[in-house]
């Protein structure tokens, strides 16, 4: 069944069946930042934005999102060069499979926290695992990007 | 899970009619928990045109109404509920996993499911707290959960009294963002105590023996009795509730640890509950 789906500021008419999750509409239709990994709803590494909001790919069935402003890294091209020169500048990355789902929750953190503590920030990250870095240098390049003191 | 369709409809009453006349429906919630299970729907219902996502303030009844497709990370970051109850539902649902997937859990999701790692209902137990089924007369929440669901009628919101309480909520879990071993949930009225145990591994309960063997006490006495270190094993509110109460094991943890932490976390929120007040 043929739905209309908006990706990255674009209306896009997509073969879409009732029980396909947004993760796998989204894979199978080129945008190949957007990873699956836990397969449990626990390690945030599928993320994409919903209207600007953080949420998992794996566990949103695409019928859902229908209507709303899906965005993925391919959207936010520039936004998401700005961060990778913090992130890079702290030798934060290893691998990267966890880069794209942390990378989006970090921009929807920047625009929905106004003043935000270094609490603050772990909170709205705790949802994101990467399994090579431990998270130090990660955090030591968002705090910079964010602006707080850690 | 399989589904044959995905409806959208616009109003809670159409929502019900399809429910009540489409064979093997069912209503999706967030669809968070669901895509764990393989059942087949043949009409699954998105109630997200339907208007129910909302936190509204009902001054004239003295309330607060939630709806049911309100998700917890509304919940989490609502001025209102940060404001009321000592901020406890805000706090019962901001540990849950992590900002993605509390973007996508909504409270119907929650009450209808019952579950029993639910940290919402541990918090709402406390509370004066009732549920509305479409169409139907509100029923406490306490009350709810013993009865069965019904299948036939649409919950449609929450509906929870404003009272002067002050709160308490702690709960113990392997990581952050791992479901709970247990949770508790802790609120003083003006005498007595209320306590809710959660993730027992069932289904949230309250401690009514313990409450009732604490009415007429109020806040400031049994906090004092609380922290005498010679504390007598009958005005330990935490050790009275882990006796009263029954827990299970499961792969997170004994019954026998459950037991063991009940009694500290409880006495722990109250103890949080009467520093608020102070």
């Amino acid at each position: 069944m043929m739905q209309l789906f908006r990706i990255n500021g674009q209306e896009i008419s997509l073969a879409c069946e009732p029980q396909t999750y947004l993760v796998d509409l989204l894979r199978q239709n080129g945008f190949k930042s957007v990873k699956r990994a836990c397969e449990t709803s626990s390690c945030g590494i599928c993320t994409v934005l919903l209207d600007g909001r953080p949420i998992l790919s794996c566990t949103l069935l695409a019928t859902m999102a229908v209507g709303h402003d899906i965005t993925t890294v391919e959207g936010m091209r520039s936004e998401i060069e700005d961060l990778t020169q913090f992130l890079s500048a702290e030798g934060a990355e290893q691998c990267g499979f966890c880069s794209p789902g942390l990378a989006l929750t970090v921009l929807a953190m920047k625009k929905e926290l106004q003043t935000p503590t270094t609490h603050n920030v772990k909170h709205y990250l705790s949802g994101n695992l990467c399994r090579c870095s431990g998270y130090v240098g990660q955090l030591r390049a968002i705090y910079r990007y964010m602006g707080v003191e850690a | 899970m399989t589904i044959n369709e995905i409806v959208r409809p616009t109003s809670i009453g159409e929502a019900q009619r399809i429910l009540q006349t489409k064979h093997n429906s069912a209503v999706l919630g967030g669809g968070a928990f669901m895509r764990l299970g393989s059942k087949h729907i043949d009409t699954a219902i998105d109630l997200q045109d339907a208007g129910l996502r909302y936190i509204i303030d009902n001054p004239a009844e003295d309330c607060i109404e939630i709806g049911a497709m309100t998700t917890f990370r509304d919940l989490e970051t609502n001025e209102l509920l940060m404001n009321h109850f000592g901020g406890l539902i805000p706090q019962s649902v901001a540990n849950i996993v992590g900002v993605q997937l509390r973007n996508i859990l909504t409270v119907g999701g929650t009450i209808i499911g019952r579950y029993g790692f639910s940290e919402l209902i541990t918090g709402l137990l406390v509370l004066d707290c009732f549920v509305v089924m479409h169409d139907a007369a509100p029923i406490a929440l306490v009350d709810f959960l013993k009865a069965k669901v019904p299948q036939h009628l649409l919950f449609e919101k929450l509906i929870i009294k404003k009272e002067p309480l002050q709160t308490g909520y702690q709960m113990m879990r392997m990581t952050s963002g791992a479901l709970p071993m247990l949770s508790v949930a802790v609120a003083l009225p003006e005498a007595g105590v209320r306590i809710a145990v959660g993730a027992r591994p069932g289904l949230a309960q309250r401690a009514e023996l313990t409450e009732r063997a604490f009415t007429d006490v109020l806040p400031d006495a049994l906090l004092h009795k609380l922290n005498n270190l010679h504390c007598s094993e009958q005005d330990n509110v935490g050790l009275q509730a882990a006796k009263e109460l029954t827990f299970g094991d499961d792969t997170k943890c004994s019954a026998a640890y459950r037991k063991e932490i009940c009694a500290t976390l409880v006495n722990r929120a109250i103890q949080m509950a009467g520093e608020v007040q102070e």
